[in-house]
């Protein structure tokens, strides 16, 4: 396995209380497979991601492991954690205009990993860089690295983001949402882009949304979030045919191309649950058609349901 | 009809805010006590503040003279008292100048729009430009002694005062009122158009005013310290009252003078002076997070 | 680059010929003249001394007059100091001012960025609060308190520094503190401020995912964005710097220009005014522009504008 998250949880301490952003979380990632994330907005998906990257802001409290090459991100000295990112592990966010540096040259923010994790010269990086720039599509590369970030339209900054992400061949990319403030067309290049990138290097990646559509093309396995909870998990197949947990029944049903034309759309009933208090069952008990009493006592976990498929679900076997 | 509740609990919100927040709380309690000392300094010292003991001199503070005396053997705490009254009479007054100035000013320029505003808005902009601190001082100085008539030369001084620091003081007003205008004609003309059932008066009132109204209030309680500095600033260089009236600034002056012996000549003026000027200073920013969250965070 | 310059400076030729427009009217206005003061001056001097200064002329022969000889570099003579000229007494009195001014300036920036840097990277800490409290006292208490506060501890109790004088190295140190104190505690808070807004920024979280340390993540990716308020500040801050110099000047006995400014005007010393407040007007313009100069080498979104 090339990253292995082991009962991960997050909190963030708020004027309104604790929030329990990411509760008891494990997955993993293996060399060249693409995992998917998916869940609603405030499940824990980038969160999750954050916490095993150290990117989260100093309110916020982890605990667990996330092996990566040996090395426990979660328990090691910022040094080491610092030695592995933009190095062997890269992200890419979902808003490219505001990840961007607004007052360093395009240029300069793309050499800059190679320039701290390889020993390398300005005037080799910055080849290196054009080199990276021209991969993703993006012509005249030269006089491109010397421009600054409003220079560049949405689509544009995104693969510069993916240059920069890239530009030392990492091990395991994740990308945040990375084609959510993008339209339609972008938004298929770049995914075109990512897969065609992954595939010639071998390389795992992380793909967080909430497009079930995006899953279904990218993603070899999906990991299915629900208040901070894996509520299932399998291959994107099993997970598309035998939905064994009503959470991912809901997502699923609910995606337009797949509902009759006409019809009005699906949605999942109910908001998402008050992340600042825990409850003892399962968090989706209020918003869930097939719920029971004992729903609300036994304590979440996953058990195999199939090839490799888990769910948390209780009531596997109801309709 | 989620909106008109949200909008009137608006002041008790920031209320509530500015409850919380000790150091704005503490401001507005020692303001108070500062505006309470100078209405009643009459009443609350035996002594006037033009009084003088040749005799005594100046006496360190005492039961008797609880700030000490000046070197005319004036008591300090009378003068002190007195001076606050202009001071802040003319932090006061020069605030509603300005404040009238920057309102007729924005509200017509964002009103108007168009060239009427673009040409409006460039003025200030050329005057931002001007070393206003110089005008006030020249205007000062040059217009301290006409004679006049019609009207108590001090009284005269003050009104000079008044109408220097006012015209001086009003730009960013201006811009702010300005901003908030073409806020409320964009919303009122969108919520007008959503809401069905309520009057647009009834909205403007009660939603819309009360939100635009939140910088103006902040901003009128950060400009008061301000323009008290500048009022001391100039007494500091003999430009405001004259003595035997007395004023923070003056005091100060006097005090700076004379430090060398009789030490509390300085302290005591400049201790009440910086102390108002902290509380307004609390109150403003404490005003600023209540009403104004978001800028809050970016201060 | 060079348009940007040359259409601020076209700009403020128009600002410079108001001020000193302004300044003639109103001190024209104004009762009294340079030699009202004295006394024992029979009519008959009078006469021969305002003819000696063009007094007796009609005032716009005056006000064009001057504009002539200023175009030519010339302020004119004195009409207290008989014996010099403007440009001498400037020529003598500002390069103290521009050494005081230079020397606060530096205090204010070292004091209020380091400040402000530590207080913004940990915000609501006692490395936020403690910098931020004395930057509030830093604002509240005037330049006039201060500043004799500090020579009655320093100079009168202690004597560690001289009451007065602009002589030694040391005698610059109660001085510049004393001016550039409040100009450091608002850089303080600006810089706060500037830098928890970049911090906050995705850039950030960006250059973090990249491996970037701490260190280098303020001074490269945080201060630039950061500091573009103080740089603004800058502006205004000179034109109050030098008024602030009067006060300073006057407290520690400095043989600067601004006390010539102020006694210009009470003594209705007509050319030493117009050329103080000229001279004022065309350092706030330089400046002004200095700092829109280095806003836009800062801001690259600036520059295309």
């Amino acid at each position: 396995m090339l990253l292995t998250i082991d009962n991960l949880h997050t909190t963030f301490s708020t004027h309104r209380g604790t929030v329990h952003a990411v509760n008891g979380l494990s997955l993993s990632v293996a060399p060249g497979e693409t995992l998917g994330i998916v869940g609603e907005s405030g499940s824990g998906k980038s969160v999750t991601c954050y916490s095993a990257l150290g990117l989260l802001p100093p309110t916020a409290t982890t605990t667990g492991h996330a092996w990566f090459d040996g090395v426990d991100l979660l328990n090691c000295r910022a040094v080491d954690r610092r030695r592995l990112l933009g190095n062997r592990i890269a992200m890419i966010f979902q808003d490219p205009m505001t990840s961007l540096n607004p007052y360093l040259r395009v240029g300069d923010q793309l050499i800059e990993p190679l320039r701290l994790h390889r020993d390398i010269s300005r005037p080799a990086a910055e080849a290196r860089a054009a080199e990276a720039l021209r991969e993703t599509g993006i012509h005249d590369a030269e006089r491109r690295l010397r421009q600054y970030p409003h220079e560049f339209s949405g689509g544009m900054q995104q693969r510069v983001m993916i240059a920069m992400a890239l530009i030392t061949e990492p091990a395991l990319l994740i990308a945040d949402e990375p084609t959510t403030a993008l339209d339609v067309t972008v938004q298929a290049q770049i995914l075109a882009l990512i897969r065609n990138l992954q595939a010639t290097r071998d390389m795992g990646v992380v793909f967080i949304t909430h497009d079930l559509g995006i899953v279904a093309g990218m993603c070899d396995r999906v990991v299915v979030m629900y208040a901070g909870h894996i509520v299932e998990t399998g291959p994107t197949p099993a997970l598309f045919e035998t939905p064994r947990h009503p959470y991912t029944g809901g997502l699923h049903k609910s995606l337009p191309a797949i509902q009759q034309r006409g019809a009005p759309l699906y949605t999942i009933p109910g908001n998402p649950p008050d992340m600042t208090e825990q409850t003892s069952g399962c968090p989706f008990l209020p918003r869930c058609a097939r719920a029971a009493a004992e729903c609300g006592a036994a304590p979440m976990h996953l058990e195999p349901v199939g090839q490799d498929q888990w769910t948390a679900c209780i009531r596997r076997q109801c309709p | 009809m989620d909106q008109i509740d949200k909008s009137t609990s608006l002041w008790s919100d920031a209320l509530r805010r500015l409850c919380r927040n000790r150091l704005a709380l503490f401001g507005a309690v020692f303001l108070l006590l500062i505006l309470l000392l100078s209405a009643f300094a009459p009443w609350l010292t035996p002594y006037e503040y033009f009084e003088q003991d040749l005799v005594l001199g100046a006496i360190g503070p005492c039961r008797e003279h609880w700030f000490g005396t000046d070197t005319l053997g004036r008591d300090l705490f009378t003068r002190v008292s007195y001076g606050g009254r202009i001071s802040l009479l003319v932090g006061a007054c020069a605030t509603s100048v300005s404040l009238t100035i920057g309102v007729l000013w924005g509200t017509i320029s964002g009103y108007s729009g168009g060239h009427v505003d673009r040409v409006m808005m460039r003025v200030v902009d050329i005057m931002y430009a001007l070393p206003f601190t110089i005008f006030v001082i020249l205007l000062m100085v040059c217009f301290d002694d006409v004679e006049v008539r019609w009207i108590d030369p001090q009284l005269f001084t003050l009104l000079l005062l008044f109408v220097a620091i006012g015209a001086v003081e009003w730009l960013t007003m201006a811009r702010i009122v300005r901003g908030q205008v073409l806020t409320l004609k964009q919303q009122a003309f969108i919520e007008a158009a959503v809401t069905l059932g309520l009057s647009r008066r009834r909205i403007i009132l009660r939603h819309l005013v009360p939100n635009v109204l939140g910088p103006i209030i902040v901003y009128t309680t950060l400009t008061i310290p301000s323009v008290m500095l500048l009022e001391a600033f100039l007494s500091f260089l003999g430009l405001g009252v004259q003595p035997p009236m007395s004023s923070w600034g003056l005091l100060i002056n006097e005090g700076a003078d004379a430090m060398e012996e009789y030490p509390w000549m300085l302290i005591f003026p400049g201790l009440f002076l910086s102390a108002a000027l902290f509380s307004l200073n609390f109150l403003g920013d404490g005003l600023r997070d209540a009403l104004d969250p978001k800028s809050a965070r970016e201060q | 680059m060079l348009r940007f310059i040359r259409s601020r400076l076209l700009e403020a030729i128009p600002v410079l010929f108001i001020i000193a427009t302004l300044t003639f009217v109103m001190i024209r206005l104004a009762p009294g003249g340079p030699f009202s003061d004295e006394r024992n001056v029979s009519p008959a001097t009078l006469a021969k001394l305002e003819a000696h200064y063009h007094l007796d002329q009609p005032l716009p022969v005056q006000y064009l007059t001057w504009w002539r000889k200023t175009l030519t570099g010339d302020l004119g003579p004195s009409m207290r100091y008989g014996a010099h000229s403007v440009n001498e007494i400037i020529g003598h009195t500002l390069p103290v001012s521009l050494e005081l001014g230079i020397l606060a300036i530096t205090f204010a920036l070292v004091i209020g960025l380091g400040a402000g840097i530590v207080a913004g990277l940990k915000p609501n800490t006692v490395t936020d609060y403690a910098p931020m409290s004395l930057a509030m006292i830093g604002i509240c208490i005037p330049t006039f308190v201060i500043g004799p506060l500090l020579l009655l501890l320093f100079a009168l109790r202690w004597q560690i520094f001289s009451v007065s004088g602009w002589d030694t190295a040391t005698d610059r140190i109660l001085p510049a503190v004393t001016l550039g104190a409040p100009y450091g505690a608002y850089i303080a808070r600006l810089t706060r401020a500037g830098m928890l807004e970049v911090l906050n920024q995705d850039f950030i979280r960006t250059a973090r995912a990249k491996g970037v340390s701490e260190f280098r993540v303020i001074y490269k990716h945080a201060l630039k964005g950061g500091l573009l308020p103080v740089i603004a500040f800058l502006g205004p801050a000179t034109a109050g710097l030098l008024s602030g110099s009067f006060v300073v000047e006057e407290i520690f006995d400095i043989p600067g220009l601004g006390q010539h400014f102020v006694n210009a005007a009470f003594n209705r010393d007509y050319t030493m005014i117009m050329g103080t407040v000229l001279l004022y007007a065309v350092m706030i313009v330089v400046f002004n522009l200095l700092v829109d100069i280095v806003q836009a080498a800062l801001n690259p979104r600036l520059r295309l504008e």
